[in-house]
C-alpha cells in the first residue's frame, strides 16, 4: 500500500463461497471496506454494499431452490470507463420474478437496479449481475 | 412462531441476537415502541418479524419502530416491515423512526415511505400519537 492510496486502486476483490446467508455479512464488509480505500464518496459506499449484499442474497434465496450452490463475488476497477464494478454470479436458475410481486418481498431487485445501474444476464448456465459505480476524479 | 414479548422487552438490558441484532420493546400509554440497533439483513430480519408481530399482538394505538441505530437495512427488513403494515391494518398506526441515509434510502427506492409514515425522531413519532 503506497502512502497516497487514493491514487492506486485496491487490489481486485474476488471469491467463491458457498451460496448461504451466513456468509453474507463478511462479504458486505468486505465490499465496503473495498470501496472505502477506493476513494468512493460516503453515498456511493453505502450504496455499493446494499446492492452487493442484495445481489448476493438473491443468490441465497432463489438460485438454487434449496439446493447447495456456490456464488461468486468480484469487485474490480475498469480505469478504462472510469467505473468501479462489483460482480455477482452462479450457476443456479433464478426462479422467474413473478409479474405481481407480492406486498411482501420482491424489493432486493429494486434496490439493485436503482443503486447499482444493474445489467443482469440470465442464462441456462446461471445469473450474473453487474453493478458500476463511477470512480472518483 | 410465537415468541413471549418478556423475551425481548425491559428497559435496561436488551435481548441480543447473536447474529447482530439488538431489539428492546418499550411500553408506553397508547404506543409501544420497538427500538432496533444493528444490521437488519436476511439472517437478523426474523428476529424484527418476530418482534414487530409480538408487538402488533399486543394491539396498542401505535406502533413505533425506531430505526435511528440500525447500520443497514436490507430487502429482508422492508420486508418485515411492509408484513407489520399489513398486520396493523386500520387498527394500529405503525410509524418508522429514522433519519439516515442507510435507512432513508432503501425506504425511498421501495416506496415504502410513502406507506408508512416516517419520523425523524422518536419524540416527533409519539407526539402525533
Amino acid at each position: 500500500m503506497t502512502e497516497r492510496r487514493e491514487l492506486s486502486a485496491p487490489p481486485a476483490l474476488h471469491c467463491r463461497i458457498p451460496a448461504v446467508a451466513e456468509q453474507l455479512p463478511a462479504l458486505r464488509h468486505a465490499l465496503r471496506e473495498w470501496a472505502v480505500r477506493l476513494g468512493l464518496g460516503a453515498d456511493d459506499v453505502e450504496d455499493l454494499t446494499l446492492a452487493g449484499y442484495e445481489a448476493m442474497a438473491n443468490v441465497v434465496a432463489h438460485a438454487y431452490g434449496g439446493e447447495p450452490g456456490q456464488l461468486e463475488l468480484r469487485a474490480e476497477c475498469d480505469p478504462d470507463k472510469g467505473l468501479a464494478v462489483v460482480t455477482v454470479s452462479d450457476q443456479g436458475q433464478w426462479r422467474p420474478p413473478s409479474p405481481a410481486p407480492g406486498p411482501l418481498h420482491g424489493r432486493g431487485l429494486p434496490l439493485i437496479r436503482q443503486l447499482g445501474h444493474a445489467e443482469i444476464d440470465n442464462s441456462d448456465g446461471g445469473t450474473t449481475v453487474r453493478m458500476a459505480w463511477k470512480l472518483p476524479g | 412462531v410465537n415468541r413471549a414479548p418478556d423475551h425481548l422487552s425491559g428497559l435496561g438490558d436488551d435481548e441480543t441476537d447473536e447474529r447482530g441484532i439488538h431489539i428492546s420493546e418499550q411500553h408506553l400509554p397508547g404506543a409501544v415502541v420497538l427500538t432496533v440497533r444493528g444490521d437488519v439483513d436476511m439472517l437478523t430480519a426474523p428476529s424484527l418479524e418476530q418482534a414487530l408481530t409480538a408487538a402488533v399482538d399486543e394491539k396498542p394505538a401505535a406502533l413505533v419502530v425506531d430505526l435511528s441505530r440500525v447500520d443497514f437495512l436490507a430487502s429482508a427488513g422492508l420486508a418485515a416491515l411492509a408484513g407489520a403494515m399489513q398486520q396493523c391494518g386500520e387498527q394500529i398506526t405503525l410509524k418508522v423512526v429514522a433519519h439516515q441515509r442507510t435507512v432513508l434510502r432503501p425506504l425511498e427506492i421501495t416506496g415504502l415511505d410513502s406507506q408508512l409514515q416516517v419520523c425523524s425522531s422518536q419524540a416527533e413519532a409519539l407526539e402525533t400519537c
